[in-house]
């Protein structure tokens, strides 16, 4: 029996195959656009992990203000950790493009060529792929940077910059405006040598030996430096400005303490000279009071005069005698005790006042002491030498390609989850209608003795094929040139990375090839199963339960609409499975959309939002800003996005910048937050939000005061004051300048300068970078729209070709036909997109974070409403197309047909 | 003659698979009567039905309908033709499950000029009660006198019925008879009905017998017997 059934399998193939066809095609490009997105993500993400031993990639990065020394090299190596120096110089070249230089690496991120040979000679140079694509540059060119001409003897990339931007805070690659530039040591010093370029970055690259990434950076932040090392003329004047308010501050103390000593001595000194003092006006009172004994003896008064009788024995004798001359003794040698007293008093000043400076003495000595411990705490002539540290793991530019496929393979496969969903509903559509068309058949078999497990598998096995045919299809397709080979290209058009070897990864081989006849087989199994359940009397009658057609009472009285209404919740199974396939292919288009309108978005709000022409980024800043510049302080802290780590600018600003909409309160936990943190992490004022410094180890928590409609990165205002005051730095500090005009800066002094027009070009990379995946996305979304329409529709036309014929019979005209068969379906399209399209908008708008953790951009995906109507019209467009060629298939259908077949 | 069929010839397939079914038939029916045509199966009268409703189209020959020559006519003609001048009534009743029994008699009277009243038709037909049904929930009698009152609707010149009966027990069959000789009395229907009963043609007015393609013999039936008193169905 099984033979004899099978023979029907090709006619059944020939008589449905324009449906079959469908069907394969929606399976195949299903099929293939997974097995393409997630091979390509799995080509990237296996290709990153095999080459980071072959080139070595590093565990982190960190720059220092000065070179390590060989001391310390020897210090944090000396566990086995390897570290090389990866000191680059920004050259500009002719076309204002930058291109990063670096010496030939040795250990650490060597460099992957494509073609060619590293420099070995003086004006050699390897040049970045990017930037060489970019600017369609080959082996054996020349290129001209920092007013050297370089030859290119190779291209290639490093694993530290595969995603190749200039600064971490940069969201997007700009090929043809930064690139890297791998020369000869020699090379590298004599253009360092040149001057004329930016300040140097000490960055070095490290593998790490027993250590943990946590325990190096403590060796690191472990190292100071002295001023005494710095050789850079800027960083000089900085240290020195620091060091003349401490030498000002120290010569005072100084002074001080000279002082007070020297008043010590001299009071001690003439502490000295107390005893004697004391002594001769002791003998001076006593030769006295001798002589005027001598006196009275003269006068017949033997009496011994002591200082403790004197005053009152002279008193009664004048008091006796009335005599003038011993009253003028009396007062004389009182006069003489008086300046006795009056040494004695001096003298003991003296000597306390000696006691009391030696203690200032002491006193100052300490304060001193104190003092420079002060100084050096407050002028940090010590400088922690470290200036950021990351690891690999933190670095967008390592890794960045394969952290960016991690996000298509899981979107790829969730998609495949979607549409095998879909697929699966729609076969399930067509078996229940094939079931239904041939009960009476099915019914006369089982009559016969054929088993269910035998019809089972004989309308299991045509989808199944198909199902399966599709899957090899879409597979091969996927992996082919065509599939992942495509969507390579822009991961390779991207990102700085070496040509990968392709993978077939056995996961995806299961899921392309074998998941698709798997669940078609199942789909059929439980539906079929279900429908053979019937006697074989009930299948050959062909009956309908009474319960087959909702019963309900319809109010209308126009009979078009009646039957328009019956039918709908007669093919209410088709219906719903072309609304779902409405909304899966909608939910396609809506993401290639919302990705559109992202971008554009970045881009027009970015250069909306860049009121300034000029920033200047201060590596070593001036005392005073510029006086058409408005200083303002800049610190970059992270944030976490779904495991990848993000940069937030904060921005210290006056309270009334010119170039930012944002008024900052004062106080070192408030803050304003910009419109991208609002759009990706939905923070409201009031909420607190915090911001890491992983160099720092240390977390900042703000308060939202306010929502600043800035569209530029993640970004955070502050109050400078506040900032500065929280980040340690002195009250006129600033290290970033916004003009409207180019200012005189030395560029010794400065990181880098960014103009309004780097900014907007930047942005605008997205819209440029994008553009295949939305057109990919919108091409698909439409066809899956298309094929699932075509197919549901056609599927109610052929369940309804019995009823179609009848009226055929009764003499309906073609257009009258369409009322009551393909007018309905106009109602399930128009209110099925109504309802679909902003559902599908919701759901995107939901996962779409999910697309671009790794990206620190707005994300404003409001959509103009015109779009709305567009998406709509577009729908109501292609329906009405789809319609069209369905009339083709109701004309086809014979008025004879009613009188073969028996519904 | 309101029906005029002159040397209609048709043929399937071609080679080895040819086949003519209408050899060259002749015939022809008065209005308002009733005629029957009889013949063993692959005689051909089905596809006589099916050229006189313009179902099927003719290889030579023609076939007038008061007096409108069918030969000839392109698609949307003959739908214009059906919907003007024919009712159907078919063996399995084919009506449409989805619709209750008003809602598919109303399918023919959506398209009709001048329809007759639905709620006479279903009383005359017994319906009323069922008019909110749907064809699942009614027995085979039932099912026909819906179908009946579907092809009665738009009020036919011509009324074709091919094994009206054919799916129907014997009383059932009686009855659906009865209501197609009363439906000929008061409407003046002219009726053509393909059958293999052997005694419908008791009650006809004319009576044709096909055999091979050709017309064997046809004659006027003069002993009109009311389908209520026919012997055995």
């Amino acid at each position: 029996m099984n033979r004899v059934l099978s023979k029907r399998l090709l006619r059944d193939l020939r008589s449905n195959f324009g449906r079959y066809l469908a069907l394969l095609l929606l399976i195949v490009m299903g099929i293939y656009l997974v097995v393409s997105i997630v091979g390509s993500a799995e080509v990237v993400i296996q290709g990153t992990e095999n080459k980071k031993s072959v080139n070595k990639v590093e565990d982190g990065q960190f720059a220092v203000f000065l070179p390590l020394t060989d001391e310390d090299m020897s210090l944090l190596t000396e566990d086995g950790t390897q570290i090389e120096p990866m000191f680059s110089l920004d050259l500009k070249t002719g076309d204002d493009a930058t291109l990063r230089l670096f010496k030939n690496r040795e250990n650490i991120d060597l460099i992957q060529l494509d073609e060619g040979e590293l420099a070995s000679q003086m004006g050699e140079a390897v040049l970045e792929k990017g930037y060489a694509s970019a600017h369609d540059i080959r082996v054996g060119d020349t290129v001209t940077a920092g007013g050297v001409t370089f030859t290119v003897t190779g291209i290639g990339s490093v694993p530290d910059y595969d995603m190749c931007i200039a600064h971490f805070s940069d969201s997007a690659v700009e090929r043809s405006a930064f690139g890297l530039i791998f020369t000869t040591a020699e090379q590298y010093d004599e253009v360092k040598s040149g001057g004329g370029v930016n300040a140097e970055e000490c960055t070095y690259a490290y593998r790490l030996g027993s250590c943990t990434n946590d325990e190096f950076k403590e060796k690191i932040r472990d190292i100071k430096i002295t001023p005494e090392q710095v050789e850079d003329k800027y960083f000089r004047e900085t240290v020195d400005e620091m060091l003349e308010d401490r030498n000002k501050l120290e010569d005072g103390i100084n002074e001080l303490n000279d002082g007070s000593a020297e008043l010590s001595d001299g009071l001690a000194e003439l502490s000295g000279y107390s005893s004697d003092m004391r002594d001769a006006a002791d003998k001076l009172f006593e030769g006295y009071l001798e002589q005027a004994g001598s006196s009275l003896a003269a006068m017949g008064q033997n009496i011994t005069l002591t200082k403790e009788n004197y005053h009152d024995t002279l008193e009664s004798l004048v008091s006796a005698t009335h005599s003038e001359q011993l009253s003028a003794l009396l007062k004389s040698i009182d006069e003489i005790s008086e300046f006795r007293n009056g040494i004695y008093d001096y003298t003991e000043g003296t000597d306390s006042a000696a006691e009391g400076s030696a203690e200032l003495a002491d006193g100052v000595k300490e304060l001193k002491e104190k003092t420079d411990e002060l100084l050096d705490d407050v002028f940090s002539v010590d400088i922690e030498n470290l200036t950021s540290f990351v690891t690999a793991e933190d670095n967008i530019r390592v890794g960045g390609a394969a952290g960016d496929m991690v996000m298509d393979k899981n979107a790829g496969l969730i998609a495949g989850v979607i549409v095998l969903i879909l697929f699966a509903y729609v076969i399930s559509v067509f078996v229940v209608h094939q079931i239904e068309r041939e009960q009476s058949v099915i019914g006369a078999l089982y009559a016969l003795g054929v088993k269910k497990k035998d019809l089972m598998l004989h309308y299991i096995t045509m989808p199944t094929i198909i199902a399966l045919i599709a899957a090899v299809i879409g597979a091969v397709l996927g992996f082919s040139p065509i599939g992942i080979g495509t969507q390579v290209k822009d991961t390779y058009s991207y990102f700085s990375v070496p040509f990968f070897d392709m993978v077939y990864p056995p996961y995806l081989i299961a899921y392309g090839v074998v998941l698709p006849p798997v669940i078609c087989a199942l789909v059929n199994a439980f539906v079929i199963n279900k429908k053979l359940s019937k006697t074989a009397l009930s299948l050959m009658k062909n009956e309908q339960s009474a319960g087959s057609y909702k019963q309900f009472t319809l109010k209308t009285k126009s009979f078009p609409k009646v039957f328009a209404i019956r039918q709908l919740v007669r093919e209410s199974r088709s219906a719903v499975t072309m609304v779902i396939g409405m909304l899966v292919s909608i939910i396609v288009i809506m993401l290639g959309l919302d990705c559109y309108v992202m971008c554009c978005g970045v881009r027009d709000y970015t250069a909306l939002d860049t009121k300034y022409e000029y920033q200047y980024l201060y590596k070593y800043p001036e005392k005073t800003a510029p006086d058409e510049g408005e200083p303002a302080y800049i610190e970059t802290l992270t944030i976490d996005c779904m495991g990848y780590t993000l940069d937030v600018s904060v921005i210290g600003i006056d309270g009334e910048s010119r170039f930012f909409d944002a008024k900052p309160e004062k106080g070192k936990t408030k803050a304003v937050i910009n419109s991208s943190l609002v759009e990706r992490y939905g923070y409201k004022v009031g909420d607190r939000v915090i911001f890491s410094d992983p160099a720092a180890d240390a977390d900042y928590s703000f308060t939202v005061t306010g929502i600043s409609e800035y569209s530029v990165g993640f970004t955070v205002f502050m109050d400078i004051g506040s900032m500065r005051e929280l980040f340690g730095r002195d009250e006129d500090y600033f290290n970033t300048v916004y003009s409207d005009k180019e200012l005189d800066i030395d560029e010794g002094r400065l990181y880098s300068v960014n103009t309004k027009e780097d900014v907007e070009r930047s942005a605008s990379v997205y819209v440029k970078l994008m553009l295949s995946l939305v057109r990919t996305l919108i091409i698909a979304g439409t066809i899956i729209f298309c094929v699932v329409m075509y197919l549901m529709m056609g599927v109610m036309i052929d369940r309804s070709a019995m009823g179609i014929s009848l009226i055929k019979i009764f003499g309906y005209r073609p257009k009258e036909i369409r009322a009551l068969y393909l007018n309905g379906n106009l109602f399930v399209v128009a209110v099925g997109a109504l309802i679909a399209v902003p559902i599908a908008k919701k759901i995107v708008d939901m996962i779409f974070p999910m697309f671009i953790p790794n990206v620190a951009c707005s994300m404003k995906l409001a959509f103009p409403w015109y779009l709305y109507l567009i998406i709509y019209a577009a729908v109501i467009v292609i329906y009405t197309i789809i319609n069209r060629l369905l009339i083709g298939k109701i004309k086809k259908i014979s008025p004879a047909e009613v009188l073969k077949n028996r519904e | 003659m309101y029906l005029e069929v002159k040397d209609v010839k048709k043929s399937y397939g071609s080679d080895t698979s040819y086949i003519q079914v209408l050899k060259g038939i002749s015939t022809g029916l008065e209005r308002g009567k009733m005629c029957v045509i009889q013949g063993t199966s692959g005689s051909g009268k089905s596809t006589l039905l099916n050229c006189i409703g313009g179902l099927d189209t003719m290889d030579s020959g023609s076939i007038t309908v008061d007096g409108t020559e069918i030969f000839g006519m392109k698609p949307a003609q003959l739908s214009d033709y059906r919907r003007d001048n024919l009712g159907f009534i078919f063996q399995f009743y084919n009506l449409v499950p989805n619709l209750t029994v008003r809602e598919n008699i109303q399918i023919c009277q959506y398209i009709a000029e001048k329809p007759l009243d639905i709620d006479e038709l279903l009383e005359v037909l017994g319906l009323t009660e069922h008019q909110n049904k749907f064809p699942a929930q009614l027995s085979g009698g039932q099912q026909q006198r819906c179908a009946i009152a579907r092809a009665l609707v738009k009020n036919p010149k011509l009324l074709l019925c091919d094994e009206p009966t054919g799916a129907l027990d014997s009383k059932t069959s009686r009855d659906i008879l009865v209501l197609l000789e009363q439906i000929n009395e008061k409407y003046g229907t002219t009726m053509l009905i393909v059958t293999h009963n052997n005694y419908i043609k008791n009650m006809v007015h004319k009576v044709i017998i096909i055999k091979d393609g050709l017309v064997k013999k046809e004659y006027e039936n003069e002993k009109r017997v009311p389908a209520a008193e026919l012997e055995d169905l």
